[in-house]
């Protein structure tokens, strides 16, 4: 267990010093090609994602920006022909690299879904399950964190009188929120987004962007999303993806509103997508 | 909004298809009813047939354990006894074989020996129940009788308390040798439901938990195993219906006699073995209808495993929270 325990304690570190840091790229993807079966589904990504901001991938469907986020958390590993060549660097270490311990990677980059995926427990073990993974014991410390996390993802006015509730009694807004609630509950030092409001209402999805804003202060964060407007509200940074290829990345004022390349024009401005 | 959405007037054509509709729903719906009246036909004549012997013999019937033809003395205890412990038995060996199958299919087994796998566990469900009991009887019972149960007296039958359960002389068949045949009938069932059944986890929920930094089997024990919880008790219930009735290959190596033995070694009978062995010889009258009501306790049984599985299923569902 002392691994994890150490991660956290290094993760909580960086929290101090994240300002000092934000300069830096915490994630540096370099000349990533990522091939399943005969399918090429990225061409030579070069992109650096900064520490404590919000950075935006977008593009049409079938673009590649949702297996781009399941390379940096080396989701696809889970599929026998799915596989990255190049380099991911996370605080200087590639990710990529074989022999990379694939679980304590997933504790320091978390991942939230299209769809909410509470786990069949109830709402305190949801959260308290990752915890436990990373050897935290005593109740009251899991208690105390329980409740920060879902603090953090906006969530706990509406639970806190039912946490022993199954996680599946929540509706689909609050279960999403539950997640990310689990998922910053481990404080990893990057957090995935794969269109997380896709599957919510508008109050739910305001919400949520509201939750994500107030993360970015202490987590490198990732969202894959077919909303312009939540890239323009949520980023500070956006990727602009077509068919594989990484065409344009910037400020995201700038990627909106003048664009250097003419597709992502196209795209931004609705006219195709 | 345009008149063009107005529906034109039912044309001649249209009338037809919607008669076949009609009738297709009347045949549909004819074929479902058949099903209940046979249901309701077999439990009818099941209780007419066995009422002398529920008549004659009372209630004592489920609860004597003696079974004499020649003195026209029945009871049903010693074939219950056989039928619960069998297949008791059967399902202590095969679920956890089965899960562990299921397991390694679904999560570790390389890719191109899944499909080879899953199609040898079909074809093992596919052998006919004969070929099971000839089997056990000419292969599996002289081995029992030659190396397992030697060895099993020697060693466990020499433990205080669990000893008595392997007593007695090595005959190859009896208890233990029906329930190792039940056993290896119900684990493709056992294992290929099982795995259809992991199969239904979410691919999402999966990787949300293996992106929580979980191994393999944490994965399994606490996402896959308690999300199929409900589906995986119902299964099992429908595997124990299944052994409950096996007949063919039961009646080959369990001995055939009405007896309770407590060795679990010794011969013993079960209700579907004693029908398929007796009823060529059952006189009209009292043994026959003792055979029928056998039939009839077997009968309930059965719709009460299911009764239970269906009850176990609910009250897991509701505290799912579904």
């Amino acid at each position: 267990m002392s691994p994890d325990t150490l991660d956290l304690t290094r993760t909580e570190a960086a929290h101090f010093t994240g300002v000092a840091r934000a300069a830096k790229p915490r994630l540096s993807i370099r000349g990533l090609d990522f091939h399943y079966g005969t399918t090429h589904a990225l061409k030579d990504i070069t992109l650096d994602l900064p520490g404590n901001q919000v950075t935006a991938f977008i593009g049409p469907s079938g673009c590649g920006k949702s297996t781009l986020l399941r390379c940096l958390n080396r989701m696809y590993s889970l599929y026998p022909g799915q596989h990255a060549t190049g380099e991911i660097l996370l605080d200087g270490q590639n990710i990529l690299a074989p022999g990379t311990d694939l679980n304590a990677l997933r504790v320091k980059v978390g991942m939230v879904f299209q769809k909410p995926t509470p786990f069949p427990m109830s709402i305190w073990e949801n959260i308290a399950f990752g915890l436990r993974l990373a050897g935290l014991k005593a109740r009251s410390e899991l208690d105390a964190r329980v409740e920060a996390a879902l603090r953090g993802a906006a969530l706990w006015d509406e639970v806190k009188d039912k946490l022993q509730a199954s996680g599946l009694s929540l509706s689909g807004g609050q279960q999403q929120r539950l997640c990310i609630a689990r998922t910053i509950a481990t404080k990893p030092e990057v957090i995935l987004l794969d269109e997380p409001a896709s599957a919510l209402d508008p109050i739910s999805t305001a919400r949520l962007e509201e939750t994500i804003l107030e993360l970015k202060e202490r987590f490198t964060i990732a969202i894959v999303t077919h909303n312009m407007g939540q890239a323009q509200r949520v980023s500070q940074r956006t990727a602009f993806m077509y068919l594989g290829e990484l065409v344009e990345s910037g400020e995201t004022a700038q990627i909106f509103e003048s664009p250097r390349a003419a597709r992502t024009h196209d795209y931004v401005s609705g006219k195709f997508g | 909004m345009t008149a063009i959405d107005i529906p034109p007037p039912l044309s001649d054509p249209r009338a037809r298809a919607l008669r076949a509709d009609r009738i297709a729903h009347g045949v549909s719906l004819g074929a479902a009813l058949v099903v209940l009246l046979v249901l309701i036909g077999v439990t009818l004549s099941l209780a007419a047939g066995a009422w002398p012997a529920f008549r004659d013999l009372g209630p004592g019937f489920l609860t004597a354990k003696v079974w004499n033809p020649v003195t026209d003395r029945y009871g049903a205890f010693t074939a219950i006894y056989g039928t619960v412990i069998t297949s008791v038995l059967a399902m202590l060996i095969a679920v956890p074989m089965g899960l562990g199958i299921a397991l390694f299919l679904t999560e570790l087994c390389p890719r191109p020996l899944r499909r080879p796998i899953g199609i040898a566990i079909e074809l093992l469900a596919g052998i006919p129940s004969i070929i099971y009991g000839i089997w056990g009887l000419f292969v599996l019972a002289p081995l029992m009788q030659h190396t397992v149960q030697p060895l099993l007296i020697a060693t466990l039958g020499n433990i205080p308390g669990i000893g008595a359960l392997f007593a007695g002389p090595p005959y190859g068949i009896g208890l233990l040798t029906a329930a190792l045949i039940l056993a290896m009938m119900v684990l493709p069932f056992v294992a290929s439901l099982t795995r259809d059944i992991f199969l239904t986890t979410p691919p999402m929920l999966r990787e949300a938990a293996y992106g929580m930094g979980m191994t393999t089997w944490e994965v399994t024990r606490h996402i896959t195993l308690p999300k199929s919880a409900t589906a995986l008790v119902g299964g099992m219930m429908l595997a124990l219906g299944r052994a409950l009735g096996e007949t063919m290959a039961v009646t080959f190596v369990i001995g055939n006699a009405h007896r309770m033995p407590a060795s679990l070694l010794q011969p013993g009978t079960t209700i579907s073995a004693a029908i398929a062995n007796e009823f060529n010889e059952a006189s009209a009258g009292a043994y026959s209808s003792a055979l029928i009501a056998l039939g009839f306790v077997l009968f309930v049984l059965t719709f009460l495993v299911l009764a239970a599985a269906q009850l176990m299923l609910r009250r897991l569902a509701r505290r799912n929270g579904r």
